[in-house]
């Protein structure tokens, strides 16, 4: 990052422009097709408040119980759960809160997205990358009851907030990023970088607060651990949960993910969707390292697509990868010419179609 | 020197600010599990742990010894899926699968013993599932301060669909279960619950098939 960038941000401040007339172009006809696509399958909300989202909403109405040996909640992060009730309490039935925080949310990321990659890279690259964010085959999931959405909002408020020098924000947007989705924790890559970058330049006091925001996500999990021991007397709940729902995190993992791989497809066909995922996101972190994009968000977008392998299986990756921007600086920068451009959107359209209708078969 | 110890201890500061701000937001913000949930969830684990449960019955003013053991068992094809083997005194070995189907293993099955309900009470693979569902679901749920098998306990009464009322009796400090009630239909059933760990001994006195209910190889 250049010296004049960084200080024309910080002159900027935190001001964020209104988002940009296409972008609220594409957010719309995402949600119009993803939130059409789920009516067309039922028309009430079940198809988008099911799955996690059910889950999620057992913990907003009635808080976390371990029910040891079990599937329970604590595997589900605290964040999410706290704003549904917090839109209930506004009136809004418990069915609807999830979609329609989470597709406002999305509109609120995808301006930060925006934001963030237009400090980072070329203005064109920026709108290319927000684009198909908005409109990506597994985006259906922004408009579901899943926290996708608001990680989103989080993990690019965050190193917006650090890039301008607004520390202590940063510091409590990584923090809410942990507290939504355990994806927060890599939030610690960018920060660090963007605080190495401005060590010279920066006061004691403030050197502090960007060391804080670095460590705010494991921060954040401490906090989660405390009130599982206060409410339920196991600061470890929520690993205890993860390993119900079959998830334990294992160095040998990722050997038995490809070991039982034959297996697992047999089972659930529907596992293929996210071995493909996982092999693109591969691609698309290859073309983000050779366009350019820091080593902190590569480790950041590597460590949220290759991590979740070594809990034994490929479930759920492709959702996963919702929350690593390289992946779409990635895409962007292998579409730089028009007609690429387009036939990727047409593509991702068609595929969003299809994902949604597979809600009805399976979980995201 | 002084500079960076600054800087440490602002960053220190914080991210403890973090934490806090943190517990307390969850703290005001979500409510804590009800007392009947968690008592139930305390219960299902406790049946979760123990494969083996020695039953003393009482059905139909009789009084009989039993014994369920949870694991995998062949089914119609041969083929090993889970399921429980309800040993019912010198009676008969039913199979309880989890789709409630009950098919008699050995010996003949007497004459109207509500096999169901005493797999809902006997077998901790059953019960363990209807509780942790109760606690889950949020049920219609209610505890109180109770006494049975001659020392006091909490009694957690849970109804159910086609007005089926399970009551189960559980040791106050730790939630194990002592003796579990089942009502439904004008038919009730109890049992004793003692939860064993499987030792070949138990298996042989309740004409359990020796190492048996052990899952398929991975």
């Amino acid at each position: 990052m250049s010296a004049s960038v960084t200080t024309e941000a910080a002159r900027r401040g935190l001001t964020l422009a209104p988002p940009p007339r296409w972008l609220i172009g594409w957010w719309t006809l995402g949600r119009v097709v993803a939130v059409g696509t789920a009516l067309a399958i039922k028309p009430t909300v079940w198809t988008l408040d099911r799955w996690d989202g059910h889950w999620y909403g057992m913990v907003a109405r009635g808080g976390y119980l371990l029910v040891p040996g079990r599937q329970s909640d604590p595997a589900f992060f605290p964040l999410y759960p706290i704003l549904l009730r917090a839109v209930h309490a506004l009136g809004v039935g418990w069915g609807l809160a999830g979609p329609l925080l989470s597709n406002l949310a999305l509109l609120l990321g995808l301006g930060l997205f925006y934001a963030l990659s237009r400090e980072l890279f070329s203005e064109p690259l920026a709108r290319r990358a927000t684009t198909y964010l908005a409109i990506f085959p597994l985006s259906y999931v922004f408009s579901m009851s899943y926290p996708e959405s608001v990680v989103l909002v989080l993990l690019c408020a965050a190193p917006l907030a650090a890039l301008r020098r607004r520390w202590w924000l940063a510091a409590a947007c990584a923090g809410a990023a942990a507290l939504a989705r355990p994806e927060g924790l890599f939030l610690v890559f960018p920060l660090a970088a963007i605080a190495w970058q401005q060590r010279q330049t920066l006061t004691p006091v403030r050197r502090g607060a960007a060391l804080a925001a670095v460590l705010a996500p494991a921060a954040a999990l401490v906090s989660y651990s405390v009130y599982l021991d206060s409410a339920l007397h196991d600061p470890f709940a929520w690993s205890r949960a993860e390993h119900a729902w079959g998830r334990q995190f294992r160095i040998s993992g990722a050997f038995r993910a490809f070991e039982h791989l034959p297996s697992a497809v047999s089972h659930s066909p529907w596992l293929v969707r996210d071995v493909v995922c996982f092999f693109g996101y591969l691609g698309l972190l290859y073309a983000a390292r050779r366009m350019g994009v820091p080593r902190s968000w590569l480790a950041a977008g590597a460590a949220i697509v290759i991590l979740p392998v070594f809990t034994g299986a490929f479930d759920s990756i492709g959702r996963f990868g919702l929350l690593a921007p390289p992946l779409f600086w990635g895409l962007a920068a292998l579409t730089k010419d028009a007609r690429t451009d387009r036939l990727a959107r047409a593509i991702s359209l068609v595929l969003l179609v299809l994902g949604t209708l597979s809600l009805v078969y399976v979980f995201p | 020197m002084r500079r960076t110890l600054t800087s440490v201890a602002v960053a220190l500061a914080g991210a403890a600010a973090v934490t806090a701000g943190g517990w307390s937001l969850q703290a005001a913000a979500l409510p804590p599990p009800a007392r009947a949930d968690r008592v139930a969830a305390d219960a299902s684990a406790w049946l979760h742990d123990y494969r083996l449960v020695i039953d003393v019955f009482h059905v139909h003013h009789h009084r009989f010894k039993g014994a369920c053991l949870r694991g995998w068992f062949p089914g119609r094809g041969g083929r090993k899926t889970q399921a429980s083997l309800l040993s019912l005194g010198a009676g008969p070995i039913v199979r309880v699968s989890s789709r409630w189907n009950a098919s008699l293993k050995t010996g003949d099955r007497k004459r109207r013993l509500p096999v169901g309900l005493l797999a809902l009470v006997g077998c901790s693979g059953k019960l363990s599932r209807v509780l942790a569902a109760a606690a889950q679901s949020g049920g219609d749920l209610g505890v109180e301060r109770s006494y049975a098998a001659n020392q006091p306990a909490i009694a957690l009464t849970a109804t159910r669909a086609h007005d089926e009322r399970l009551t189960l009796y559980v040791s106050p400090r730790t939630h194990r279960p002592i003796v579990a009630i089942v009502e439904r239909d004008g038919h009730a059933a109890t049992a004793r619950l003692y939860l064993n760990r499987v030792r070949p001994r138990t298996l042989l006195r309740f004409r359990f098939p020796p190492r048996s209910g052990r899952g398929p190889r991975r």
